[in-house]
């Protein structure tokens, strides 16, 4: 059982750190801050009030930023 | 508090120690639970992997390859050698110094320092660097592809992978990034294996064994379009593609290594490092080593991964020598692992697969099979 604990949490671990590298937590991380700037301070940096994007919409904004300033990658 | 019930002197000594002490095991422990708790825990191991995904594609994997071909004491040298005393000191010291100027690109910092000439004349050095290392990719790929039906078909069809990818993030699962990358990597082992029956059949030996100019037509078209077209499109799903193949050779490759155990019976240098007729490159030691084997031991492009989005995402400077110098290390590493798999490959694998062969070259085919055998790399019982 211990074993087995031991093993969810490793796999666990690894998809954690997958999804990290590959971004997927972006969105999380989104709702985390937003909780935290857009209520405590009430404004985000521009003193306007920001409501909170669904998934669907953070992900259009996300990629549109993309296309606004493409990063670059190497060799 | 024993001391005290015995009625006994209390030596002022051990406040400190016991102050010490306290300190110690609160830093050690409880601020770890605090940090755990409330502040965000520290993943730079993320950044780590993010910093990496973006220096590191195909260069640290083909730049050995084509030097193998020197033999094999001069690409470990300067591979080793060379990131540990340039490369990484240059990423290191770049990632740094754009961290503390609140992540201002190579050029912006250029431009602070040499004003705007200096920084102009930087900035235009800088488009040059990039064109010439989009050009010596292109030439990798095109090589590669040439005259090769199997090539053709798979690095073709990741086109409609990515596409299909892109598609099905933009409209039908958004965010779901490792489902859709999983998905992307099994149609792409499927698209390498189709390959494999394609160069088998009449129709792919008609239609896809396209010669050199064709091909060169092809990329700079394909460039074109990929650039005007939005970035979910095409160019995001490529990205999370190659960031999960990226980890996956890696990961194969060190696995390989250990199992196969591959001996190596290549000189140390070969003829083709004074002589420059090699049946890969064309070129003698300086400069073809260096300029072969650049991601892994030395890269100037680095500098402007380091000033982009990484010194941005650091928490705190003391990540840098992680992030910086680590990163490169870990893409030294597999350069060092791809030229150890470039010099167990039998010769007959290695050399005459059209992979990363250059025309020239191969009338040098004739003068290479002319070696004797020891001087060739061999796999081990061979």
């Amino acid at each position: 059982m211990t074993v087995l604990a031991g093993v969810r949490k490793g796999a666990r671990g690894v998809i954690w750190y997958l999804k990290g590298v590959l971004g997927e937590d972006a969105y999380e991380k989104y709702v985390a801050h937003h909780a935290a700037c857009c209520e405590t301070d009430a404004a985000d940096f521009d003193g306007a009030q920001h409501p909170l994007m669904t998934a669907r919409e953070f992900w259009r904004d996300q990629t549109d930023r993309q296309d606004q300033n493409p990063q670059g990658r190497c060799c | 508090m024993l001391a005290v019930v015995r009625g006994e002197t209390v030596n002022a000594i051990w406040f400190v120690f016991a102050a010490i002490c306290t300190y110690l095991i609160g830093y050690r422990f409880y601020s770890k639970f605090i940090e755990k708790h409330i502040v965000r825990p520290d993943d730079r191991h993320v950044l780590f992997g993010h910093h990496f995904a973006a220096i590191a594609g195909s260069g640290p994997l083909v730049g050995p390859v084509l030097a193998a071909q020197l033999g094999y004491l001069p690409g470990t040298i300067w591979t080793i050698v060379g990131v540990v005393l340039a490369g990484a000191v240059q990423d290191y010291l770049v990632l740094h110094f754009s961290m503390r100027r609140g992540g201002r690109s190579l050029g912006q910092m250029a431009r602070d320092e040499l004003g705007v000439i200096g920084g102009t004349a930087a900035l235009i050095a800088t488009l040059v660097i990039m064109v010439i290392i989009v050009a010596i990719l292109a030439l990798v790929v095109t090589n590669a592809l040439a005259e090769s039906p199997w090539g053709v078909f798979s690095v073709g069809m990741t086109i409609p992978i990515a596409l299909f990818m892109g598609c099905y993030l933009r409209f039908f699962r958004p965010g779901k990034i490792t489902e859709i990358s999983i998905i992307g990597f099994v149609l792409l082992i499927a698209a390498i294996v189709g390959g494999g029956m394609v160069n088998g059949t009449e129709w792919g030996q008609t239609y896809l064994l396209l010669d050199k100019v064709t091909i060169a037509w092809g990329i700079i078209i394909y460039g074109f379009i990929a650039a005007i077209l939005p970035v979910w499109l095409l160019l995001a799903p490529r990205d999370y593609l190659s960031t999960f193949m990226k980890i996956g050779t890696i990961g194969m490759l060190a696995v390989a290594i250990v199992i196969i155990r591959p001996e190596i019976s290549v000189p140390a240098v070969s003829g083709f490092a004074t002589t420059g007729t090699g049946p890969v490159v064309a070129g003698t030691l300086f400069p073809f080593l260096f300029v072969t084997i650049a991601c892994g031991a030395l890269s100037g492009f680095h500098a402007l991964i380091a000033s982009g989005t990484t010194p941005k995402l650091i928490q705190k400077e003391r990540q840098t020598r992680f992030i910086g110098y680590g990163g490169i290390l870990m893409e030294s590493l597999v350069a060092i692992m791809a030229l150890v798999a470039a010099l167990s490959i039998d010769h007959g694998i290695y050399a005459p697969a059209g992979f990363i062969m250059t025309a020239p070259e191969k009338v040098l085919q004739a003068e290479w099979d002319a070696l004797p055998v020891e001087k060739k790399i061999k796999v081990k019982g061979r």
